[in-house]
């Protein structure tokens, strides 16, 4: 009558922290994050990887697709607002109001980034994939993940500091009467 | 002459520690001697901090509980208020472990005592341990020792002076033969409505609900349905097979030790 608990969950279980972090990077909001975390976690389920399959190379995989495929075809964003309720209480009010600028600032720029190059960007630096990992999982050669790599964070970079400038440039112009 | 200048390729699989030892120790020696290579480095490693630091925060946010019981199997579901279900692990996982309070904490407590042996503050006190817990009931614990020895319609306080009090209900057997038991719990003014299967003494919980209606614990009847009522109803109905042990049969089973 009870069917032991399966290995297959219990590993997909604990990869999800980094589950949830890749489409919270994809994404840039916490709700759509964790929506498309679902959508992986649902379809993992249903379509289960092979035995022998890397759960999480799999995991990464199915998760990228379901993004490319459902979400950013479909045009689907939700605007998050600066000043989305958390509900979680600000303890360090200072903290959290940078917090989100940082995120802000950053979601802006990648969101000015091509969907491919948010992929391994959010694989390489806030999983801390290997090279030859994601390029396992992603598909494509170790060559195309090193350049995808170079040229986000190079165009975040200018797109950082273009964004700087211009709240400097905010903060001193003259008040219009 | 100008020193070599490295592309960004270079210099982003250098922050990523993914060239060969000498393409490093070749970058190292430029950039001690090219501020401006030192500087695109900086702006590089600046980027990409900018993006982890943007990202991590997610970690502090509790994970949705929806998704974790999509992967915690459904026998070991304990519902503990009407409606919402509150996943029980097997294994230890503090870090997925949702977080009560109030009345849900209390009946909480009661079924991690319950399965763990520990009664009262003790129980409440080790919450945080209850991802440690296994559903298999200790053989010598006090609700085990319960289920195996006390008869339906008899209830009985466990637990030295700890206030806990079990009711076992029906008995009956399931489709792969294991025996289980429908029970009351109470502790003060928290019930929980189980159900436990096993053989020979030991006992392994399948589903617990909170409950508001144990009134009936005092003299052995349950007295109004609850939701709980229902829940435990529709677990039983699914896993029975034939019809529940009667007072005899139950008793020869407590006699030759399930």
């Amino acid at each position: 009558m009870v069917e032991k608990s399966g290995a297959f969950e219990e590993e997909l279980l604990e990869l999800l922290p980094r589950l949830r972090r890749f489409c919270f990077g994809l994404t840039g909001a916490r709700h759509d994050g964790d929506d498309l975390m679902q959508m992986t976690v649902e379809r993992l389920l249903t379509k289960r990887p092979p035995d022998d399959a890397n759960l999480a190379k799999w995991m990464f995989r199915v998760c990228r697709n379901i993004w490319i495929d459902e979400i950013r075809a479909r045009g689907v964003r939700r605007t998050e607002e600066i000043n989305e309720d958390t509900t979680m209480p600000a303890i360090n009010g200072e903290k959290a109001v940078l917090d989100k600028i940082l995120l802000a600032e950053v979601n802006a720029a990648m969101d000015n980034l091509p969907d491919e190059y948010r992929i391994v960007l959010s694989l390489v630096a806030l999983d801390g994939c290997s090279y030859k990992a994601a390029s396992d999982a992603l598909e494509i050669p170790i060559g195309t993940v090193m350049s995808r790599l170079a040229r986000a964070r190079g165009a975040l970079a200018t797109m950082l500091a273009m964004q700087r400038q211009s709240s400097d440039h905010a903060a001193s112009a003259p008040l219009l009467h | 002459m100008n020193a070599m200048t490295y592309s960004d390729d270079m210099l982003s699989a250098y922050l990523d520690r993914e060239l060969s030892p000498d393409e490093m120790t070749a970058i190292d020696t430029a950039l001690a001697r090219d501020p401006s290579l030192q500087a695109r480095l900086d702006e590089l490693w600046r980027a990409n901090d900018a993006v982890r630091n943007a990202y991590a925060g997610i970690a502090n946010e509790p994970m949705p509980e929806r998704v974790i019981s999509m992967l915690t199997p459904n026998e070991r579901i304990a519902v503990v208020a009407p409606g919402k279900v509150i996943p029980i692990f097997s294994v230890k996982r503090p870090t997925l472990a949702p977080v009560w309070s109030g009345a849900i904490a209390a009946s909480v407590a009661l079924i991690a005592g319950l399965m763990i042996g520990v009664y009262g503050m003790d129980a409440r006190n080790n919450l945080g341990a209850f991802a440690a817990w296994s559903d298999e009931l200790p053989a010598n614990s006090p609700l085990s020792v319960a289920l195996s020895e006390i008869a339906s319609g008899e209830s009985v306080s466990i637990g030295g002076g700890s206030g806990v009090r079990v009711l076992p209900i029906l008995t009956f057997q399931a489709e792969d033969g294991a025996y289980c038991r429908e029970f009351f719990a109470s502790h003060g003014e928290n019930g929980v409505h189980c159900v436990a299967c096993g053989a020979k003494g030991n006992w392994r919980m399948e589903i617990a609900a909170r409950t508001t209606e144990h009134d009936g614990m005092q003299d052995g009847y349950r007295t109004a349905f609850s939701s709980s009522d229902r829940l435990i109803g529709d677990f039983i109905d699914s896993a029975m097979t034939g019809e529940a042990l009667g007072a005899e049969a139950e008793r020869a089973l407590i006699n030759q030790g399930w």
